[in-house]
């Protein structure tokens, strides 16, 4: 096949040939051309599948918002947070969607069964924490007030189990013991209570009746987190903005243009090794051409144009970055499997994104290598004839 | 040769007419060629000979249109040469001119018959070329050697590649450096007896430069170079 094609294009019989010739200096430059397509193609899949991993965190939250206050300077001590009657407006407004109180006092202790400080622990009042998260063990109670439920980093790094007892203090409030009713499911970092890192205690242990911020869930089956979001918004920024409702999914957009962005900086660092790889193909064919100074000069003697030998000499450099390509594109698919495998659980788990950036990689090494190869052709095919095979 | 512009041959492939050519080495001006007179017709064998820096090279250059006078004139089939583009240069030598070396300059890479082929092989006629590089293998003794490459060849078989090679392109101007300089006289010798058959049966004109006296009694007409000025014919 590669006859027939030699015949139709002689130009890549010469290439093909040349190459051959200097298989050290070939080698070295098809090897840049695939580092480079790796750094830029691995890199990536690399980031891509590192993406999805920590975006997985958000799994679960798509239907979920968080409502923060808007406290503005001046306003007295008790208008600060909401009141019950914010929650009211909230919940007439979200419809079927859930709307959870939290309490999210400042100056807080706990201690396990030892008296050892959980020192991580934040302590959130909330009505019922059935409502967001499963346990993992024990049981949350439907009526709840008299038990703590603990989140599963807390309850990991300080072994506490169910049925300690851990005492729970909030400056200026109270500092009671409690039974420990369920440990939590691990929820990752996008859990907008943080649940991994808290004590949950029924809210009518707290003496004060303001709430921190609230938390909604939208119905899985009719509910649209954005309209809700929505909704509260216009129920409750009458006259002025009181509370800023922001979807978890809203914060995960971000996360992931933000993870974009950087995975972009790191492929462009990757990138400059296209330098390299150019270098090093205008020094092989500098250093070929050099070497073949007479047979191109006889070839410009016996009628060859300036440009056949442009063609020729860059047909070479291209085919440099093309097998350089080839090789590079399985090689960066196949880190991408093992991190897939690794981060992901589905070595097949490529994304668009990932494979844009192999595309490019690939792209991008061909045609480096062609930038690279025009240089060293000009250069030769402008000497003389005359200059050329007389040395 | 060294005719006088009357005495050139009318079937002349290449005339030139008070032909100076000057290079410029930093503040020096050296005078390759002093103003001469030439003519080569066609199918005739020609031997320049002279010593080292007596101008051979440059005549050589110019015959080939590598290179361009910088005073006279010089004409292909009566057409002024310096009116030519370089494109029409490198195209003109292409259809008239067949050039051989004395290192040959065979690619190493391609097979004999692939470097006979080397000067046509971008015309898209591979079919054509392939008979006529066959052929001319044939012709010049190497029709079992179509397939070795260069490494594989002794240096009069190499030669004799380059004679074909030069053959390509039907020429009617041959131009020959020093064809025998690095063969033994036996060798030597049969690259001389193929350029008489070539000259007879393809009418192609031999232009031979050469230190050799040896070579240059071969030859139909002798022209001597010394010193950029041509001394008289044999």
């Amino acid at each position: 096949m590669f006859d027939r094609l030699a015949a139709r294009f002689p130009v890549l019989l010469l290439a093909r040939r040349n190459l051959a010739r200097s298989r050290d200096l070939t080698t070295l430059a098809v090897l840049a051309v695939v580092i480079s397509v790796v750094a830029i193609g691995g890199i990536g899949l690399g980031g891509e599948a590192f993406k999805q991993d920590q975006a997985s965190a958000f799994e679960g939250f798509g239907s979920t918002a968080t409502v923060d206050p808007i406290d503005y300077e001046g306003e007295p001590p008790d208008e600060r947070g909401f009141g019950e009657s914010d929650i009211d407006r909230m919940r007439q407004a979200a419809g079927d969607a859930t709307v959870l109180p939290v309490v999210s006092p400042g100056g807080t202790t706990v201690r396990t069964a030892s008296g050892e400080l959980a020192l991580t622990a934040q302590v959130n009042g909330i009505e019922s924490p059935g409502a967001f998260y499963d346990a993992r063990a024990g049981s949350i109670p439907a009526n709840w007030r008299r038990s703590v439920v603990v989140g599963a980093r807390i309850a990991d790094t300080n072994g506490i189990a169910v049925g300690d007892r851990v005492t729970v203090s909030v400056a200026g409030d109270f500092e009671r013991a409690f039974a420990v009713a369920a440990i939590l499911e691990p929820q990752g970092f996008a859990d907008p209570l943080s649940a991994d890192q808290s004590v949950f205690v029924p809210l009518s242990k707290f003496s004060d009746p303001r709430y921190d911020s609230a938390v909604v869930r939208a119905s899985t089956t009719t509910g649209d987190i954005d309209a809700t979001a929505d909704a509260i918004e216009a129920a409750l920024n009458v006259r002025r903005q009181e509370v800023s409702v922001s979807p978890v999914q809203d914060q995960r957009e971000q996360f992931e243009q933000l993870f974009g962005t950087i995975n972009q900086f790191l492929a462009g660092i990757g990138a400059l090794s296209l330098l390299v790889a150019a270098v090093t193909i205008a020094n092989t064919q500098l250093m070929s051409a050099l070497e073949r100074e007479g047979e191109l000069g006889v070839m410009r003697a016996v009628g060859y144009p300036k440009l056949a030998v442009v063609r020729l000499l860059v047909a070479e450099s291209v085919a440099l970055g093309v097998v350089g390509a080839a090789v590079g594109i399985p090689v960066a698919l196949g880190i991408g499997l093992l991190v897939n495998a690794l981060l992901v659980g589905d070595p097949l788990a490529f994304t668009q994104t990932g494979l844009t950036y192999v595309a490019i990689g690939a792209l991008f090494g061909v045609l480096t290598a062609l930038l690279a190869g025009i240089y060293p052709a000009w250069r030769t095919a402008n000497k003389r004839p005359v200059e050329a095979f007389q040395g | 040769m060294a005719r006088s512009v009357d005495r050139r041959p009318d079937d002349a492939v290449i005339e030139g007419h008070d032909v100076v050519k000057e290079y410029h080495t930093g503040e020096q001006t050296v005078r390759a060629l002093k103003g001469i007179d030439f003519g080569i017709a066609s199918g005739e064998s020609v031997a320049v000979v002279g010593p080292s820096g007596s101008g051979k090279s440059t005549l050589l250059n110019l015959l080939g249109l590598l290179d361009v006078p910088t005073d006279g004139s010089v004409t292909l089939y009566g057409e002024e040469t310096a009116t030519f583009s370089r494109a029409d240069r490198t195209r003109k030598r292409k259809d008239v001119i067949g050039f051989v070396f004395q290192s040959y300059f065979l690619i190493p890479t391609l097979t004999a018959r692939e470097n006979v082929e080397m000067p046509r092989l971008l015309d898209r006629t591979p079919e054509r070329t392939r008979e006529r590089a066959t052929e001319l293998l044939e012709r010049v003794g190497l029709g079992d050697r179509l397939d070795h490459y260069p490494d594989e060849l002794s240096g009069g078989q190499k030669q004799r590649v380059a004679v074909a090679r030069s053959l390509i392109n039907d020429p009617a101007l041959l131009l020959a450096d020093e064809p025998t300089g690095n063969l033994d006289r036996d060798t030597g010798d049969r690259i001389l007896d193929l350029f008489d058959e070539l000259r007879e049966t393809e009418d192609v004109a031999v232009v031979t430069v050469t230190h050799d006296d040896y070579v240059a009694t071969a030859a139909d007409r002798v022209v001597r170079l010394i010193d950029g000025t041509l001394r008289g014919g044999e």
